[in-house]
């Protein structure tokens, strides 16, 4: 409460509840309703008169009787009667059915339109106390109701337009009340636990499109004994707590015994809460909302009875999924929560929905299955861990680094560190997982922002020298900085400053993407799907960039590898990636896209789609055939013969301008060696005395210097920088 | 004296004898040179009586005047002889072989193989009537591997070249700190109790890479692994990463009982303790993300 304003909002829906409390406490079986909040109406007096004004008392209205019809309850006469044949059609006098105490679960299934337009909309009224205060100065909310004619419109819709749409029920227990004086968790039991329960009931439902989505929000009652859920949505405009027991017992048998039943757990709820005492401005603006945006519905449902089993056994049940022991019972074969016929009215909208088809398992089971998804997953990642480590000590040479792409690694490393958010995000969602979750997390997190980190660190550090260097130079394995014309990096970074923009790199770009995936989830389903598919389709193209580095770094043929690797130079032409890597790696990033796109029955309730499967295989297949080919050809195999250019060649002939300048080793035509200080004998082409010498035996650099050839090539498996000037080499 | 009948065993200075092919001798060849070696014919003594005791007896009878008094220590094949030392079995086992070789070949009998050498080394310091009485304890005593000569290797080496202790001390520093993971197999080894060999394991490694230092660039497939060990970038070093793995998993699953592990020596080493304590941190930070 934030004003004087909103303080006496407050007061004033307390005190509306509590006079309603009232006149609920006094209300026997035959009592009508009186001045209950959109209660005042009943279905019969619309018909009567289509612009009635809900007012109390209501000239000429009976109040001090009530029967189950049209003329007293909101339901128009054919809804009521098909409640009685279709959906709460059998009594269970005899207690023959079972119904199981405990069904929290999410329930999914379809949902139908039977009628929009056929029967009249109630008035229902908004009190206008619960408007938000129009200027600073207003302290008093101001009297009288207004009707929804009067609203001003948010193109929100009252009314259902599909015909056929999806529909899911989440059940929770409301036997974990938060007691909010003192905070302390109570369990609430009432005295009938073992026939009557309260539930809170989430209904979502929309068409296939998504795009037309309805979620509902309520409490709801739930008899055990005959396996009936009656749900009231509840409003500013609708105060259903106390509609409660005489819309559970509507019909003819045992009505009076139901009713007091259900009126003794209300209250009983209501003074557990302290209801009134314990509201805040929140249940304010949410009621207001909630009247303005939404229709209020009436759900009845129908579950299905699980007659296999004793009242023992599912007891029995029930204790091992709250506290699993390993006691005898067989949860694999539990079968699901069913309804079995539902039926959705809103009065005021007069709307009628029908279900059919709704079940799901029990959330106990469901968290289970969830948790060996997710142990499952954490040996994927160790795998993946694994596999890297092997890689990285595979590729431990500065040269060898060289010729893995960056981007390649980036986009594993995205998708890994984009997980490693949104399991987090998951474990504070989901208590219940939280550990297994948070071990997922964790792993993920190692995996992406330590050893996928460290290497994209190496491998930046390695590519320096070839920053702003043009594809063609890379091709020609010129560096660029052969170039006179183009300053030389003025220094190269080393790697802590590396790794500083790299971290920061990564995590924005993570930021970005987990926002991004978590918003594309409420998308509407075409525009979701679309976009599903193609980040699944660019993120699995993860070696395409490799295939293009493979190219420009140029790695020869495996014969020619094996020939030259006679003559050493061994470590210098070894393929960049281990096939067991990028084996592994496939697999295992394609296992769970290939688990959610084909089982049907998959956690993430994904929708099956085969094809993309298959294509999405024949696309990685595709990727790894090309490195494979890159292996046995030579890695520039599909690129025609001119359009290679000549790659910047250490082994050159020298003149004799560069030995008069240079030269200074002890015997004649030779220079020094800056590594091992001793001379290099070199091949001057003026001088046909040296041209006996190998040319393969020394090395020039494009700054100039000559080394021996295994000199340099020793240190350029450590550094590709010119140990005299420093400048960058290319590497061989 | 006992010692009479075997007077005549020192025959070869005087050459008048014919040595008969079946005679044997034990020679005693003094580490100082003007001492004329001692040659003393076993053929009618038990080998079971021979031990140093003895031969310290015969020295000091036949060559009173240099080994009087003194310090005398056996050496065969390299190693000192003391009372634990066997020498009947290698006697007997060394004639044996010298006998069954004549007879194969058919041969007459060399001299030489008849002659089983030992070498003596006289102490420079004289010896009071006590320690002469517990000279035999004395060669005990002193650990038979202590005289054994290594080889210098590794950084060692450079000794010889003229490099001070301290230089030398800072290049393994420096060496260590490069290819760190050399410390880790310092405690695994230390801790199988092996503390020579150890030392032996890391000079060997120091030895390899100022070999491959210059050069190798041809090495063969043999040496291929340990040459990229040591041109390897350190993020791409596995022990290291292997180290950072389990370090990190360690201190997030174990939390604060990470730390108390950290305690026990041995257990991990300083890389991994890093690890642990980044592993614990990142196990409390969750807790606090999971508290809002």
């Amino acid at each position: 409460v934030s004003s004087q304003y909103e303080f006496n909002q407050l007061q004033r829906l307390k005190q509306q509840f509590r006079t309603e409390h009232n006149t609920f406490v006094n209300m026997t079986y035959t009592d009508s309703f009186r001045n209950i909040t959109g209660l005042k109406l009943s279905y019969q007096d619309m018909l009567n008169n289509p612009l009635q004004n809900a007012t109390y008392p209501l000239p000429g209205k009976d109040y001090d009787r009530w029967f189950p019809n049209q003329n007293y309850m909101v339901l128009p006469n054919d809804v009521i009667e098909a409640i009685n044949t279709e959906v709460w059609n059998t009594s269970n006098d005899d207690a023959s059915n079972l119904f199981p105490p405990n069904i929290t679960s999410t329930l999914l299934g379809k949902i139908d339109l039977v009628s929009n337009n056929k029967y009249e909309k109630i008035r229902m009224p908004v009190p206008r106390f619960y408007e938000p205060a129009t200027d600073f100065s207003e302290d008093i909310p101001p009297e009288g109701e207004t009707y929804w004619s009067e609203w001003p419109s948010y193109g929100e819709l009252h009314n259902v337009s599909f015909q056929h749409g999806e529909i899911a029920i989440q059940i929770s227990h409301m036997s974990n009340l938060q007691d909010n004086n003192n905070y302390l968790r109570r369990n609430f039991i009432n005295k009938k636990n073992d026939r009557w329960k309260l539930l809170n009931l989430q209904i979502d439902f929309s068409d296939k499109a998504e795009k037309e989505k309805h979620s509902i929000y309520s409490k709801a009652v739930y008899d055990i004994q005959r396996g009936r859920i009656l749900s009231i949505s509840q409003s500013s405009k609708f105060h259903s707590l106390f509609a409660l027991p005489h819309y559970m017992s509507f019909q003819n048998d045992y009505n009076e015994k139901i009713f007091n039943d259900v009126k003794e757990l209300v209250d009983e709820f209501w003074n557990f809460t302290d209801y009134t005492d314990v509201m805040t401005m929140k249940d304010v603006q949410d009621a207001y909302n909630n009247a303005n945006f939404k229709c209020e519905y009436l759900i009845f449902l129908q579950l299905e009875p699980w007659n296999q089993y004793t009242r023992d056994q599912i007891k029995l049940i029930d204790d091992e999924l709250n506290w699993p022991l390993g006691r005898p019972a067989n949860l694999s074969s539990l079968p699901p929560i069913n309804v079995v016929s539902g039926l959705l009215y809103s009065p005021d909208c007069g709307v009628r929905l029908g279900l059919h088809n709704v079940k799901g398992t029990r959330y106990e089971l469901k968290i289970m299955s969830i948790r060996k998804h997710l142990l499952f997953g954490i040996a994927l990642f160790a795998a993946q861990i694994y596999l890297l480590l092997t890689q990285m000590h595979h590729t431990n040479t500065p040269s060898m680094v060289n010729k893995i792409s960056f981007y390649c690694f980036s986009m594993i490393n995205l998708v890994d560190g984009s997980l490693a958010t949104l399991y987090f995000v998951a474990a504070s969602v989901v208590p219940e997982l939280y550990l297994p979750l948070v071990i997922s997390a964790f792993s993920c997190f190692i995996l992406a922002s330590i050893f996928e980190i460290r290497y994209l660190i190496s491998i930046y550090a390695s590519q320096v020298n070839e920053q702003n260097v043009g594809i063609i130079n890379l091709l020609r394995g010129n560096t660029g900085t052969y170039d006179e014309n183009r300053p030389r990096p003025a220094f190269i970074p080393d790697e802590g400053s590396i790794g500083g923009s790299l971290y920061g790199r990564f995590f924005f770009m993570l930021i970005i993407f987990t926002f991004l995936i978590l918003s594309s989830t409420s998308w509407p389903r075409q525009l979701r799907m679309v976009f599903e598919y193609i980040l699944i389709f660019i993120l699995n193209s993860y070696w395409i960039p490799q295939i293009f580095r493979n190219a420009v770094k140029g790695i020869p043929s495996r014969r020619e590898r094996a020939r030259s690797s006679i003559g050493g130079n061994r470590s210098q032409n070894k393929m960049p990636l281990l096939w067991s890597f990028v084996i592994g790696t496939t697999i295992i990033r394609s296992l769970p896209v290939v688990y959610v796109f084909t089982y049907s029955s998959n956690v993430f309730r994904h929708h099956k789609d085969v094809h993309f499967v298959v294509f999405l295989s024949l696309w990685l297949l595709f990727q790894i055939s090309i490195l494979y080919s890159q292996d046995v050809l030579g890695s520039r195999w599909f690129l025609p013969k001119h359009t290679i250019p000549d790659g910047y060649s250490y082994f050159k002939p020298l003149s004799n301008e560069y030995i008069s300048e240079h030269g200074g080793g002890t015997a004649e035509h030779t220079v020094d060696c800056a590594i091992c200080m001793s001379d290099v004998p070199i091949y001057i082409e003026e001088i046909p005395e040296t041209h006996k010498v190998d040319q393969h035996s020394y090395m020039v650099t494009p700054c100039n210097h000559v080394f021996h050839t295994s000199c340099l090539e020793n240190w350029m498996n450590y550094k590709l920088q010119c140990p005299v000037c420093r400048s960058p080499l290319p590497p061989l | 004296m006992s010692a009479e009948p075997l007077l005549p065993t020192h025959n070869g200075s005087q050459g008048g004898e014919v040595r008969s092919p079946d005679q044997k001798f034990i020679v005693i060849r003094f580490s100082d040179v003007s001492v004329r070696d001692l040659q003393l014919n076993i053929s009618n003594v038990p080998f079971s009586n021979i031990n140093t005791h003895w031969l310290r007896r015969m020295c000091r009878e036949l060559r009173p005047q240099q080994t009087q008094k003194r310090r005398l220590k056996f050496i065969r094949n390299g190693s000192i002889l003391n009372t634990h030392s066997k020498i009947a079995e290698e006697l007997t086992h060394y004639f044996d072989t010298a006998n069954n070789s004549n007879v194969a070949t058919g041969t007459s009998v060399a001299p030489e193989q008849n002659n089983y050498y030992i070498h003596c080394i006289i102490g420079t310091e004289e010896l009071t009537q006590a320690e002469l009485a517990n000279e035999d304890l004395k060669d005990d005593a002193t650990p038979s591997n202590d005289s054994m000569t290594t080889q210098a290797i590794g950084f060692d080496r450079l000794r010889s070249v003229g490099f001070t202790e301290q230089e030398i001390e800072l290049l393994r520093q420096q060496f260590r700190a490069t290819y760190g993971d050399l410390e880790e197999e310092e405690e695994r080894l230390a801790q199988n109790g092996n503390r020579d060999d150890e030392g032996h394991d890391i000079r060997q490694l120091e030895e390899q890479w100022m070999e491959s230092g210059s050069g190798t660039a041809q090495g063969n497939g043999a040496g291929g692994g340990n040459e990229d060990r040591f041109n390897s970038v350190p993020i791409a070093n596995i022990k290291h990463n292997k180290d950072l793995l389990l370090g990190i998993c360690v201190g997030f699953f174990f939390g604060v009982f990470g730390i108390l592990l950290m305690k026990f020596d041995g257990l991990f080493n300083r890389r991994q303790k890093m690890a642990i304590f980044a592993g614990v941190i990142v196990n409390v930070m969750f807790c606090l993300v999971r508290g809002f």
